[in-house]
This record gives C-alpha cells, sequence and structure tokens, in this order.
C-alpha cells in the first residue's frame, strides 16, 4: 500500500505533464502530441464499435437494457471522438463532456443529453425495443459525424 | 429561483402530439429544497424518437425559466400507466399540469388527497389540546388545516392536499406517532 503511495505522480507532476501536452499542442510538429492524438483517436473508434457490436448481439437476443447501455456507451465514445477531432482533447467526465458539448457543439449535446437519461435509469427501469432502436440511431449518427464505419 | 412552473403563465410551444406537460416528484412538495425539476411530458402514441425529440424541445424552453437543472420524462398513455414506470403513483398524486394548471389527475376525472388517520387516545391532556390547536389554530392564527387547505372530516381524520402531506406529517407527529396515512384520489 505504502508502495502504491510513494509511486503515484505528486500533485505538482501531475499538472506539469497537463502544461506539456498544453503547449506542445500549439507547437506544430512535435510527434508525442500527433502519436497522443492519434492513439487517443484509435482506442475511442475501437471502444466505439466493441460497444456498438456487443449492443447489436445483445440487441438481438431481446437483451434490451444491455443493449440500451451499449449503445449509449458507443454514443459516448464517438461523442468524445468528435471532440477530440474538434478541439485536440478529451472530456474527463460526463459533466465536463455535457459542458464542452453544450458551449462548443450544440448538436452533439441534444443527442447525449436526451439518451443520458435512459442509460442512468437502466438498472431500475425495463428499457424497450424501440428505446434500444432509437439510441442505436443515434450512435449511428454520431458515427456519421466522426466518420466511424461501426 | 423559479420552482413552481405551474403557477406561471408560461408560453410553450408544444405539437398537438402533447397530451399534457406535468411537473412532479420534489419540486411540488411543499417546503422541500429539490435539486432538479421532474417533468413529464405525456405524448398521444407517437414514435418514440418523436417523443423524445419533442421532449427535449420542450425541455430548452423551460430551462430558460429556472436555475435548476430539468430531468424530462417521455411518456405516452401506456407506459405511463405500465407497472415498470416507478413514476406513475407520484405523477397521479402530486403531478401538476402546466397546461391546465390543475392537478394532472383532473385529466382523468379524479382529484388527488391525502387522508390522515390520528389517535389522540394515549396522550395526555395538554398534548390532546396542542395537537388540536396545531390543527385548528389559535387566537387568531391560522392552524395547519386552514393555512393549507385541510379539512377534518370526522375526529381522527384529517384530509390534506398531498403537497402538503410532509408538513403536515412532520408537525404532527411531534405530538403523536398514532398516525396512518392513505393515497386517495376520489
Amino acid at each position: 500500500m505504502n508502495n502504491l503511495k510513494n509511486n503515484s505522480p505528486k500533485k505538482e507532476e501531475i499538472v506539469e505533464d497537463k502544461k506539456t501536452v498544453a503547449k506542445s499542442k500549439t507547437t506544430p510538429g512535435i510527434i508525442e502530441v500527433t502519436d497522443f492524438k492519434a492513439e487517443k483517436s484509435k482506442i475511442l473508434e475501437k471502444t466505439a464499435k466493441e460497444y456498438f457490436d456487443s449492443a447489436d448481439e445483445d440487441f438481438g437476443k431481446g437483451r434490451y437494457n444491455s443493449a440500451v447501455v451499449l449503445y449509449f456507451k458507443s454514443l459516448v465514445a464517438l461523442a468524445d471522438l468528435f471532440v477530440l477531432h474538434e478541439t485536440g482533447d478529451t472530456p474527463s467526465s460526463h459533466n465536463e463532456r455535457f459542458r464542452i458539448t453544450q458551449e462548443q457543439f450544440q448538436e452533439v449535446y441534444e443527442l447525449l443529453d436526451k439518451d443520458f437519461p435512459f442509460y442512468q435509469n437502466s438498472y431500475f427501469q425495463i428499457m424497450s425495443k424501440e428505446l434500444a432502436e432509437v439510441i442505436k440511431n443515434d450512435a449511428e449518427i454520431m458515427a456519421g459525424k466522426t466518420k466511424v464505419k461501426l | 429561483m423559479m420552482q413552481k412552473l405551474w403557477l406561471e403563465k408560461l408560453k410553450l410551444n408544444y405539437s398537438k402530439d402533447v397530451l399534457d406537460i406535468v411537473q412532479f416528484g420534489s419540486s411540488v412538495i411543499e417546503g422541500s429544497s429539490p435539486r432538479d425539476l421532474d417533468i413529464a411530458v405525456i405524448f398521444q402514441k407517437i414514435p418514440l424518437k418523436e417523443q423524445l425529440n419533442q421532449s427535449q424541445e420542450i425541455k430548452k424552453q423551460l430551462q430558460k425559466l429556472t436555475e435548476l437543472p430539468i430531468h424530462i420524462n417521455s411518456l405516452d398513455l401506456y407506459s405511463l400507466f405500465e407497472s415498470s414506470n416507478f413514476a406513475r403513483e407520484g405523477l397521479l398524486l402530486y403531478g401538476k399540469s402546466l397546461l391546465s394548471k390543475n392537478y394532472f389527475a383532473n385529466k382523468f376525472g379524479l382529484n388527488p388527497r391525502i387522508q390522515i388517520f390520528y389517535s389522540l387516545k394515549d396522550l395526555k391532556k395538554k398534548d390532546k389540546i396542542k395537537f388540536n390547536y396545531l390543527l385548528n389554530g389559535r387566537k387568531g392564527k391560522y392552524g395547519l388545516l386552514r393555512k393549507h387547505g385541510g379539512k377534518l372530516l370526522k375526529p381522527g381524520l384529517i384530509e390534506i392536499f398531498p403537497e402538503y402531506k410532509d408538513t403536515f406529517v412532520s408537525s404532527l407527529k411531534i405530538i403523536t406517532s398514532n398516525l396512518e396515512i392513505r393515497n386517495i384520489f376520489y
């Protein structure tokens, strides 16, 4: 436990890391940053597809609650990918995601804001086939915006 | 901060698919400090996708009127009465229509009320008097019944508006815990 504590980066170090990234972003030609963005982009695309495929599987089996959750997760990954393409960074929480999209990408915000309550309620509410189809459709819209082939 | 939206003169744009727009949840309970406003939009039977899109438009209009975040629910008459809709009772008992300014239940010809049965049997005389003052007032001061529009139906039974349930129960409980509460529609 103590070792873990000692190995974890200090607050100042984290801040310093962020500063470096922020500086690099504005300096063209720094390969590290390009790689970092490309890597993040690749991960988001992969997770979006993975969630979407799993959602399709669950949908096919009539597991609509799982399908709703997974389609929504796919939608979120694609929304993050969109934000990454547009701003060079990704949100780190739902709150930040909502804030950024509301301020800058209203159409994306609308999709997230509309579907988020179902994701939240999926633990205790029965989700319908029709709802799963709606959220699937929204993930597909987002895929279109990010030019990802699901 | 605007909280009781059903009391306001609202200029809302909505389609003919909308049967009602209802505020419910903690924000309609008297004396509460809600963290958000629960709104249900009740639709004719139209596709869910259409319901959700229209609800978003209504949400945008309502959000301009309050600083509290609005949680919007889209329902049609089928999903409203489904057993999986846990908001069903709250909507019918407490729900206030932003369109008619009355209880949402009125739409179905129902008046929601709460009946509180109480017994003063084992109380000391001074507590019985205190209880009576609490309900009926004293020396020109209004009691809970007059203040909040409740009625004494018979000794041991009062009927009140649902949104005042917590107000009544918390006050009465100080004197007696011998209370039985029933939600009724007539």
